[in-house]
């Protein structure tokens, strides 16, 4: 170094702040295409952590472990007290089996002479959860199934007591799954047995808001809360939670889904429902040509254009 | 230039990307609730900050911005805001200490924490201006506590833990022991 360092520095200062300079604004202008183009770099994010993340898992599966083991671990100073309320518990449930089975018979044989034709059943896919958002500002977590699977975004997810989330994000071996309780999720709900139209708000606290009640004072807690299928993405029915009144007196929903315990997911594949988008036409004597078109509106515009 | 760090040229790098890895990883194992406990620590900013004020000749900015930018894709923050901040605070500590290489931890603490909690509270502003949904406030909070509360222990372990010292200005060598 024969070169004075004061000289050298202010030179090499000045430069350097320009390059950190235009860092600066690179980032700060991904940050702002992310707010334009949101889509594109959300399909790009799915795209890092599809690569990224399950090359963890190897490592991570033993720890999850360890950690899960010493959770049951801490439960077994509890297990006396669990017993004797699971015994209760059973025999209750015991009773309740026996209605319920009654009641299915009878509605299996209203249904059948009602003629009621139910949905398609559900199928589904099941994942594993092999990581979660990482802060606990966001609530979602990883499954290893992807767009390799036929998972597609906005699928219901359930982890079979209750609804778990819904699909947000798909990689090719991942998928992302943004649970009810996250800031960002809002879902349409019916409350039972009042049927009222709400919407389940998510606020990063464990019991989700209900919002949007059309009459609060029909609803009381314990109602049990169900998915409303509104808007065409979610199938209808889907156990929630039960509804709660908690000390800030805003209806909340205790939730079904056993969320301190995320291990296996199902992916409910639903079906896109069939969407009723004209109103009603006009009812009108039926002249000759008129009923002929009527299939083919539906259908391709290749079919519509011989009739044309 | 480059010879000057011929035996450190590597070594602080690697340590340095497989620890932001490792906190990565801590973080994105499954055992989250479903909902907000209390937040973690930024651990990595911390120990981006003890580090740089340490050694910044052995720290790249080029890695710092590659695994923040990672961080923010896995962590689905807004990619690419809370990496500038950094940049900007990292740039600020460099041109703190090039100032004032003799400084008592506990400075150096009430300044990282200073800078921290500017950043955050900054990251929440630039959110909000955009109209992006940001976390409840009182979860924020909990996080700059978090950091400053944990900051010192960052200190320790960069110390103790790694041997970083600080190197003084015009001293080649980066092991020296002050």
């Amino acid at each position: 170094m024969a070169r004075p360092p004061n000289k050298t520095q202010d030179y090499s200062g000045a430069i350097r702040r320009i390059l950190i300079g235009i860092l600066v604004f690179f980032l700060l202008a991904i940050f702002v295409l992310w707010r334009i183009d949101s889509v594109r770099v959300e399909r790009l994010r799915s795209q890092i952590i599809d690569s990224v993340v399950p090359n963890f898992s190897w490592a991570s599966a033993p720890v999850t472990g360890i950690m899960r083991m010493v959770d049951d671990f801490q439960a077994y100073d509890r297990i006396y007290n669990q017993n004797q309320e699971l015994r209760r518990e059973l025999q209750q449930m015991s009773a309740w089996k026996e209605a319920a089975l009654q009641l299915e018979q009878q509605n299996a044989k209203l249904l059948d002479l009602n003629n009621v034709r139910l949905a398609p059943k559900l199928t589904f896919v099941t994942g594993v959860v092999i990581a979660d958002a990482g802060s606990q500002f966001r609530q979602s977590v990883l499954l290893n199934v992807g767009a390799r699977d036929g998972i597609i975004d906005g699928w219901a997810v359930t982890d079979g007591l209750g609804l778990a989330g819904r699909i947000s994000g798909v990689g090719a071996n991942t998928s992302r799954v943004l649970l009810l309780t996250d800031g960002a999720s809002r879902m349409p709900v019916t409350v039972l047995p009042s049927g009222q139209q709400a919407i389940l708000s998510g606020d990063s606290s464990p019991v989700p808001t209900l919002e949007f009640v059309e009459k609060p004072d029909l609803v009381r807690p314990g109602d049990s809360v169900v998915s409303s299928g509104d808007g065409g993405v979610f199938p209808n029915g889907l156990l929630i939670g039960h509804v709660v009144r908690l000390r800030d007196n805003r209806l909340r929903v205790r939730l079904s889904a056993d969320y301190e315990r995320l291990e296996f997911l199902r992916v409910l594949r639903s079906h896109a429902n069939p969407v009723i988008d004209n109103s009603g036409n006009m009812i009108v004597a039926p002249a000759a040509e008129t009923i002929a078109p009527l299939p083919a509106e539906t259908d391709t515009p290749t079919t519509g254009g011989d009739n044309g | 230039m480059a010879s000057k760090y011929v035996n450190s040229g590597w070594y602080a790098p690697l340590m340095y990307t497989s620890f932001a890895f490792l906190i990565l990883f801590v973080q994105l194992l499954p055992l989250s609730r479903g909902y907000a406990g209390l937040p973690f620590p930024d651990l990595l900013f911390c120990l981006t900050m003890a580090w740089v004020i340490r050694q910044p000749e052995n720290l790249p900015l080029g890695l710092i911005v590659i695994l923040f930018l990672l961080a923010d894709f896995l962590l689905l923050r807004p990619p690419g805001l809370w990496t500038a901040l950094v940049v900007i605070a990292v740039e600020f500590m460099k041109s703190r200490i090039i100032k004032s290489r003799e400084i008592s931890w506990v400075v150096e603490w009430f300044t990282t924490s200073t800078v921290m909690v500017a950043a955050i509270l900054l990251n929440r502003a630039l959110l909000t201006m955009f109209v992006v949904s940001t976390p409840p406030f009182s979860l924020e909070a909990l996080l700059m506590l978090f950091n400053v509360l944990v900051y010192p222990l960052v200190i320790l372990f960069v110390r103790f833990g790694l041997g970083l010292e600080r190197s003084k200005k015009g001293d080649t060598s980066a092991q020296k022991v002050i």
